[in-house]
């Protein structure tokens, strides 16, 4: 397995897990290949960043409400 | 009370806050999202029905809302075809022929993450930069990810891709996120200290 295939499996590895024999391959590799390790750290660390990103808890400010009742008042 | 008009004050002050948050979850453009929570509602009055459960109010305002959503998401994509990212070229400059990584792309050998590195206002607006970077369609996919399995399904057909044309571009959007963060922030990260 050479590292474009390495890291593509990550990326499944990130978003549904793999199964066991393609999991295996992929520590194998990275036993040898300590840049696709750090690769997969820092892929995750995207991925915990931007579903943070997605998670916070967002308001419409008081003058977004007040515009939004204007233009409704407006119909 | 077949003629009792909804209470939109009201309801735009019980839910348009969530509805607001789910339009930006799923837009992630705070005007756009805004604007959309203003369609629910004038969808709401142009043909009022009134509404006797308070309980599903908010679940029958989120349906609308998702409508709309998908509205918008198909009348932009019909408009112009999202940019697409140059494949052969990125590949190339990340990965050698034999699917290595190049001189220039290689991540370091080592990564330690700083405490708190995720509430650090710095990497998040590095985080959003590269996002912003992105060809228009891998950022689609990737934020894709994120949307319910519904709306995700949706956005694939929309964008008129494979779902392993989906797995492959999101692939490359992730390469392309780490590479320019690594040139934004893991290279830096250890020196300053």
């Amino acid at each position: 397995m050479n590292c474009r295939q390495a890291t593509l499996l990550v990326e499944r590895k990130l978003t549904h897990g793999l199964p066991f024999w393609q999991q295996w391959r992929l520590r194998w590799h990275q036993r040898m290949c300590a840049v696709c390790k750090t690769y997969e750290q820092q892929s995750e660390l995207i991925e915990r960043a931007m579903r943070q990103s997605k998670e916070a808890v967002y308001k419409l400010s008081d003058e977004q409400k007040a515009t939004i009742l204007k233009r409704l008042k407006e119909i | 009370m077949p003629n009792t008009p909804p209470p939109i004050e009201r309801w735009l002050h019980d839910h348009g806050d969530a509805l607001f948050q789910y339009a930006l979850v799923k837009t992630n453009d705070a005007d756009l999202a805004a604007d959309l929570v203003q369609d629910t509602f004038e969808a709401v009055i142009r043909n009022a029905r009134p509404f006797e459960a308070q309980s599903q109010v908010r679940t029958w305002l989120i349906g609308i809302l998702r409508h709309k959503i998908t509205d918008y998401y198909r009348q932009k994509y019909r408009q112009q075809p999202l940019q697409q990212g140059d494949d052969a070229q990125f590949d190339a400059s990340v990965f050698t022929p034999t699917g290595h990584w190049t001189a220039e792309s290689v991540p370091p050998a080592t990564h330690e993450e700083e405490p708190h590195l995720l509430d650090n206002p710095a990497f998040l607006k590095a985080l959003a930069l590269c996002l912003d970077k992105l060809p228009a369609l891998w950022r689609a996919v990737l934020e894709g990810k994120y949307l319910g399995e519904k709306e995700s399904k949706q956005l694939c057909q929309e964008l008129q891709i494979s779902p392993t044309n989906f797995w492959q571009i999101n692939h490359r959007a992730k390469l392309n996120m780490q590479q320019c963060l690594q040139q934004a922030w893991f290279k830096s990260e250890g020196d300053g200290k």
